[in-house]
């Protein structure tokens, strides 16, 4: 019978200590404890054997969207003053062969203008790659896919869409609208001024806001991951989930973070 | 050691049934998808399905039968014997962890042969985008040996949520279940609380192990291993308290 009445004391003394554990330490403890297993892929673009260059330029007239679709290259993308569209693009491959059958296609559909490699016969991806350099007219929306690569947006005025996968994004001044979406990546964002929605997974972000009238409205979770912030949002750790919610000013542009198994720092000059 | 032995071939004789009777159901299901695909009836994704299919039901199979193999003792009453035999608990735990393992380890590689049998033109398929036939079978054995200590660990908890349950008198399954989720949780803040004391330890390079740089170049996966110590320690710990609850005060009426 002892042995029984020692059995659940101690039981009810674990589930007590597990109960406190959740109710008051768990996250503290499970936001201290390092990742098992740091998975990278070196984002590097390959050298490619040969190389071809296409260029594209093209009047805005009644285009107001663009796409570009990139892999193992890099992607730069820049505002301009000027009505035109300039998509210059470098095709890289192992082997001449290979070469001869890529090109990138440039497809208008409406009023969206895309940008796109084809050709590519099932052949690994290591085998051939694309890189863009595009000027864009001011305030146009521009959406762009880039796996195994690197994103460059440089002084963006306009609505921006990034989809990286295994990717560097980098982007230095925004005047507008950036919807983010990253997968094992690193997203670097400086200078932004306006609303900004970001989903990461597996990501380390930063995020750097210049002040703007209206000011901010942050709503950021982080799920199995570190928020770091300097807006003096207060944060609450709900069992692996790390929120922060409120406004600057106004409030007027909305800052919406959602990240899992990743690092993600909020800065507000 | 013999007695180790003769223990750990007890355990599989009991076993030996239904481990016969999985491996048919897993041959069998495999030969006819594989007939199924051959006549054109069904496409060959199926053949992912038929091989996925008993390494899903594996670990499952793994909780449900180091239940079972102490559950046996108290329904036969054989636990009684167990209990005179002049051996050791820990030697009883570790021969039906053991047995388990063995079991696990037939299991799959009937699931691998039966791979190769049914479906070899895929897996010749499958190797052309692979590095090779030496990569393939060397980071198999890795795996294989990685999951002998995930699953050596999951056998341990329950063999503990056994034994506990087994010392109290009623609603034995309740606290069987929630044993198995404390001790979880117990070497889970185990291995944070101890992490700082490991964090010494260098990190395991797993792409280096694994010759990820062969699949894909510029892969790099590192493995901290300073969490997991204490977690490690915990679940052995764990194995020994399970030994010496049964050895010493478990209820055999129970």
């Amino acid at each position: 019978m002892r042995i029984r009445r020692i059995t659940l004391a101690v039981l009810f003394l674990l589930t007590v200590l597990m109960i406190a554990d959740v109710r008051y330490l768990g996250t503290d403890l499970s936001t201290n404890r390092q990742s098992s297993i740091n998975f990278n892929v070196d984002r590097k673009a390959p050298d490619f054997a040969v190389e071809k260059q296409q260029t594209f330029v093209q009047p805005q007239n009644g285009l107001t969207a663009l796409v570009v679709k990139g892999q193992l290259g890099t992607i730069e993308l820049t505002s301009t003053t000027e009505n035109t569209i300039k998509v210059s693009a470098t095709i890289g491959a192992e082997n001449q062969e290979v070469l001869d059958r890529l090109e990138v296609k440039e497809t208008v559909s409406g009023s969206e203008v895309r940008y796109e490699l084809t050709g590519q016969n099932g052949e690994g991806m290591a085998e051939s790659g694309v890189s863009f350099v595009v000027e864009i007219p001011a305030g146009m929306e521009a959406s762009i896919e880039q796996n195994f690569g690197s994103i460059k947006v440089d002084s963006f005025v306009g609505f921006l869409s990034l989809d990286s996968n295994f990717s560097d994004v980098d982007v230095r001044g925004l005047e507008g609208t950036a919807t983010i979406q990253s997968n094992f990546s690193d997203v670097d964002l400086r200078q932004i001024a306006g609303p900004i929605t970001l989903q990461d997974s597996f990501s380390t972000s930063t995020v750097e806001l210049l002040p703007i009238d209206g000011g901010y409205d942050f709503d950021l979770e982080v799920n199995n991951g570190t928020l770091k912030q300097n807006v003096g949002l207060k944060v609450n750790r709900v069992e692996k989930r790390t929120l922060a919610q409120g406004p600057t000013g106004e409030g007027v542009h909305p800052v919406v973070i959602r990240s899992s198994f990743g690092t993600v720092t909020v800065k507000l000059d | 050691m013999k007695s180790f032995l003769r223990l750990l071939r007890k355990d599989l004789e009991a076993s030996r049934w239904p481990m016969g009777f999985l491996s048919a159901i897993t041959l069998g299901i495999m030969l006819l998808v594989s007939l199924k695909i051959a006549t054109g009836g069904w496409p060959t994704q199926a053949a992912v399905a038929a091989v996925t299919f008993p390494l899903v039901f594996l670990p499952l199979w793994v909780l449900w039968q180091s239940f079972q193999t102490l559950r046996t003792e108290w329904r036969e009453d054989t636990v009684y014997t167990l209990l005179v035999l002049p051996e050791p608990g820990w030697k009883i735990m570790l021969a039906k962890l053991s047995a388990i393992l063995l079991e696990y380890t037939v299991l799959l590689v009937v699931t691998v042969v039966g791979m190769l049998i049914f479906f070899f033109p895929m897996v010749q398929e499958a190797m052309l985008v692979l590095p090779g036939a030496g990569w393939v079978v060397r980071n198999g054995i890795l795996l294989y040996v990685f999951s002998l200590f995930m699953i050596a660990s999951t056998i341990i908890f329950v063999q503990l949520a056994f034994v506990v349950s087994k010392m109290v008198g009623r609603l034995q399954g309740l606290v069987a279940l929630w044993t198995l989720l404390l001790s979880g949780w117990l070497v889970d803040r185990l291995g944070i609380l101890l992490e700082p004391l490991f964090g010494w330890i260098p990190t395991i390079p797993v792409h280096a192990l694994f010759r990820l740089n062969e699949l894909k170049q510029g892969m790099v996966a590192d493995w901290n291993i300073a969490p997991e110590i204490g977690t490690w320690l915990g679940t052995l710990a764990l194995l020994v308290l399970t030994s010496y609850l049964f050895e010493h005060y478990v209820e055999v009426n129970g």
